[in-house]
């Protein structure tokens, strides 16, 4: 059985040099691009800020709490 | 006095200001993907050894990036880690639903080559793998074992990465990237 050192040594020998991917670049980057604007058009309420989320969770905590007030 | 800014600190501020600008305007994005595109290509292909399964995996790489990426704040994880770690679960998922990533034989290649649309230069890196005996046997034995195990080798030996480096990328404390990195030995040591 090989000893660890000799594993270590035939991995860095197996390391597959860069290869040039560049021509690949521009297609990727259209198809991010391309998912992203598919992603905003079917979920618009992502457009909206986070803090008015935050907002409009804290008025519906305080229109809760003033109805509840209002009955008793 | 105050010491001038060191490269890598420039460098830094600079992908701090793209993230900023990303906020505003997405297409600010395009300066880090062209930054690291080829960096995670090589590192997925190196994980998969198979160019096309690499291309689409980048490509998830960096939408999920876009969509996270005003999200990201500077706290303990540098951009090339944190990609890193989203190229490292989407290479992870796509074994989970594969469960093994086989590497193109020379039989696929040919089919590759009869089909008109094949792009030559996917071809050329396809063939260059095939002819690195070395990378195939290392890539072969390196695919039967866990997805943190492959992780942890491929980030070591064919990216490079120190321990802290590695650690950083899998969310890991550098104690259990080292008894990873030990037992993902030994066991490749079995199985060649």
């Amino acid at each position: 059985m090989k000893k660890i050192r000799e594993i270590e040594n035939f991995l860095q020998d197996g390391k597959l040099p860069d290869q040039d991917v560049t021509p690949f670049r521009k297609g990727t980057w259209r198809h991010v691009i391309n998912a992203q604007r598919a992603r905003r058009r079917a979920r618009p309420l992502l457009k909206v800020p986070p803090w008015t989320w935050a907002l409009a969770s804290i008025i519906l905590v305080l229109l809760f709490v003033f109805f509840v007030l209002y009955v008793k | 006095m105050r010491e001038p800014h060191k490269p890598l600190e420039t460098e830094k501020l600079q992908e701090l200001v793209w993230i900023r600008q990303c906020r505003s305007d997405l297409t600010a994005f395009e300066n880090i993907f062209i930054k690291y595109h080829d960096r995670i290509f090589n590192y997925i292909l190196r994980r998969t050894a198979n160019v096309s399964l690499a291309q689409d995996l980048t490509a998830n790489t960096f939408c999920k990036a876009v969509q996270h990426v005003t999200g990201f704040q500077w706290k303990n994880i540098s951009l090339s880690a944190w990609l890193y770690r989203i190229a490292t679960n989407e290479v992870n998922l796509n074994y989970r639903k594969r469960k093994r990533v086989v590497p193109l034989t020379r039989d696929m290649v040919a089919h590759l080559r009869s089909d008109e649309e094949a792009d030559t230069h996917l071809t050329e890196i396809e063939e260059n793998i095939l002819k690195n005996q070395k990378f195939m046997q290392a890539a072969a034995g390196i695919q039967r074992l866990k997805p943190k195990f492959q992780a942890v080798l491929t980030l070591k030996y064919f990216e490079g990465k120190a321990i802290r480096e590695i650690a950083e990328i899998l969310e890991l404390p550098e104690n259990t990237v080292k008894t990873h990195l030990r037992r993902a030995l030994i066991q490749l040591r079995k199985i060649l």
